[in-house]
């Protein structure tokens, strides 16, 4: 009788070792994730001289990237439920809704849960292409019924200081409205990132 | 080989010649049918390489199939927990789905100038799935649940045998499928890659009923049940490259499966003892581009089937020596989808073709009979395969009320086979309908 391979182990050893396996797996992908289950306990630096709101941290219209959802150029040629169905969380209203951008802490960020058709505008709604156009228009001509809302903050990635704006500034930055921030997303954002407070997680 | 046949005439003419010659054809039915999936202890069972089951998926997801099961780079809905678990992070919304297919087989076999057909036809619950994703502040980290069948084992063959007593005929009749409970992770580790795997508990069981026929009378017939359990898992990487473009990578696990086969005949009920049973694993990689509204997708995918330890490894031996019964094998997948708005509605078309090699590349060409059935030995040859078409894919889908999609999926294939004196044609057909619903 051939006796069996010794290079392979009996099944059942190696069966016990797969959920150890598995959970080391699992372990080490989620260490130091990207993934963020719970927003970052914000704490106040004394030496701070910020207003002290959420736009501090959160720069504006652009900054919520549907970073996982790389097939938004292919739905969005077509119809919108495509993208509701494929873009669209089902936690958008306790964690991404359209943000006040004076609020002082995360409960006051968050507005009147509003449901707001096309969705899929979220973090898209006013980003720029390549070419420098400005896609709002053309989307709203394809499904004029959408509205494109605030989008949700942005973590920094670093935790420096912002500088405080004066007030002559904060009056020349109202007045430049929508058209300032078409500017600031042209830039890259890499060099453009703002200068957040200090987090604690 | 010629040699080989001389021994085997005259071998077979002195085992006849010790035997009745009505009993011959039953003796060789018997020799034909038991030994390949028993194993039989004591007995030269490394010579047996038969055909195992479980060598070709059929598919879990009628939008797979219709895109020729090129989704490895896709895999954006409930049906990632099989093709790529790092897929189920692009699922933002609460689904439920599952899968219907309707496979029918037909077998040709021309041997002993006897043409047989056998056809068989099933329909079957291929897969249930639960999606959960948790709410995340950034990124993305996914469960999933589900239960899938990816092999269907129902098929009926029939060949004939020609002996000293006249041609027999043996039918096996295979009814049963293999499935996997699964359990999927899946989490977005950087803005553009994410990591998933899958842990599975392997479950199923079939019936094989064999008979020997001769002159249109059954000479012999019993059943064999095998219960199969096992494990299994896979480890996934899907990245985005910029807006129109992903990667996917999986390897899957060995399937690590023992089976306990029981046989019952009008001579009563025998137990055998439990076999451990191991596939090897597999890699694929593959790639999905997005043109506006066409999507087109391709993977391949690497299998050594050189490895599959059933008592040692699968080698038989002829003329020249002792060689592999299975090779490794390349499968390529491609398909494309295309998207069209329809009345407002969400209408897609597929198509595709799949190219999957069979694994095992010998065919069993005779058996040389001895006084002992334990001692019989196999003649196997290597087989001469012909145009290996693969399955050619269609498909459609569309989606209802924002929430629902229904999608159906058609696959077409055959292969042919051919040794000195048996040649067989093998033809299958797959209708596949999957439906899932995502909350809001």
């Amino acid at each position: 009788m051939t006796p069996r391979s010794k290079s392979m182990p009996p099944a059942g050893s190696a069966a016990r070792l797969l959920p150890a396996v598995l959970a080391c797996a699992i372990a080490l992908s989620t260490a130091g994730c990207f993934t963020m289950l719970r927003h970052p306990v914000v704490q106040s630096s004394p030496a701070s001289d910020s207003s002290g709101t959420c736009q501090d941290c959160h720069s504006g219209y652009g900054a919520m990237d549907m970073l996982g959802f790389s097939w938004i150029d292919y739905y969005s040629a077509s119809s919108y439920p495509w993208i509701n169905y494929y873009g669209s969380p089902w936690w958008y209203e306790s964690r991404w809704q359209p943000y006040r951008p004076e609020a002082h802490d995360q409960d006051e960020c968050v507005a009147t849960p509003l449901r707001v058709l096309g969705r899929w505008g979220w973090g898209h709604g006013n980003r720029i292409s390549a070419d420098g156009a400005d896609n709002s228009a053309r989307r709203q001509e394809r499904a004029p019924h959408l509205r494109l809302p605030a989008v949700a903050p942005r973590l920094p990635a670093t935790a420096a200081r912002p500088p405080r704006a004066t007030e002559e500034e904060s009056q020349s930055a109202d007045e430049k409205g929508e058209d300032g921030q078409r500017e600031k997303n042209q830039k890259d954002p890499k060099k453009e990132k703002p200068q957040p407070r200090v987090l604690r997680r | 080989m010629n040699q080989l046949r001389r021994a085997r005439q005259e071998l077979m003419s002195k085992a006849v010649a010790r035997k009745p010659a009505s009993a011959a054809p039953a003796a060789l039915c018997l020799a034909l049918l038991c030994a390949p999936w028993l194993g039989p202890a004591g007995a030269q069972v490394d010579e047996w390489v038969p055909e195992l089951p479980m060598l070709q998926d059929c598919g879990v997801s009628a939008r797979a199939i219709g895109m020729g099961g090129a989704y490895l780079a896709i895999s954006d809905d409930a049906a990632a927990l099989r093709y790529n678990p790092a897929g189920l992070a692009r699922i933002n919304r609460i689904e439920f789905s599952g899968t219907l297919t309707d496979i029918k087989r037909d077998v040709e076999t021309v041997s002993a100038g006897t043409t047989l057909e056998g056809s068989l036809a099933r329909t079957r619950v291929t897969s249930l799935g639960f999606v959960y994703p948790f709410p995340t502040y950034r990124g993305s980290m996914v469960i999933a649940l589900g239960y899938s069948v990816p092999w269907i084992i129902d098929r009926e063959y029939r060949r004939a045998w020609g002996a000293a007593g006249g041609v027999s005929i043996d039918e096996l009749y295979d009814d049963g499928t293999v499935g996997e409970w699964s359990f999927g992770y899946a989490v977005d580790v950087s803005p553009t890659l994410s990591l998933g795997l899958r842990a599975s508990r392997i479950h199923g069981s079939w019936l094989r009923d064999s008979r020997c026929l001769q002159d249109g009378a059954i000479i012999e017939q019993w059943s064999t049940e095998y219960d199969v359990d096992g494990y299994t898992g896979s480890l996934g990487a899907l990245a985005r490259m910029g807006n129109q473009m992903k990667l996917g990578l999986i390897i899957d696990l060995p399937r690590w499966i023992h089976w306990d086969p029981t046989e019952s005949s009008k001579d009563g009920v025998i137990r055998y003892a439990k076999e451990d049973l191991t596939y090897p694993f597999s890699a694929a990689v593959g790639t999905a581009v997005a043109f506006g509204n066409l999507l087109l997708a391709g993977d391949a995918r690497y299998t050594d089937w050189t490895l599959i330890d059933y008592k040692g490894p699968m080698r038989y031996l002829d003329a020249s020596g002792m060689h592999d019964a299975y090779r490794r094998t390349w499968d390529l997948h491609l398909g494309a989808e295309y998207l069209l708005d329809v009345g407002g509605a969400g209408l897609r078309l597929r198509a595709g073709y799949a190219y999957e090699p069979v694994p095992c590349r010998v065919l069993l060409q005779d058996v040389i009979l001895a006084e002992d059935p334990a001692d019989d030995q196999p003649v196997y040859a290597r087989a001469n395969f012909g145009a290996q078409l693969g399955h050619v894919t269609l498909g459609a889908g569309i989606l209802l009320q924002q929430s629902v999609t229904l999608d159906l999926a058609y696959s077409t294939g055959s292969f042919g086979r051919a040794v000195w004196g048996l040649s067989e044609e093998h033809d299958e057909r797959r209708l596949l309908l999957t439906a899932a619903f995502r909350l809001e």
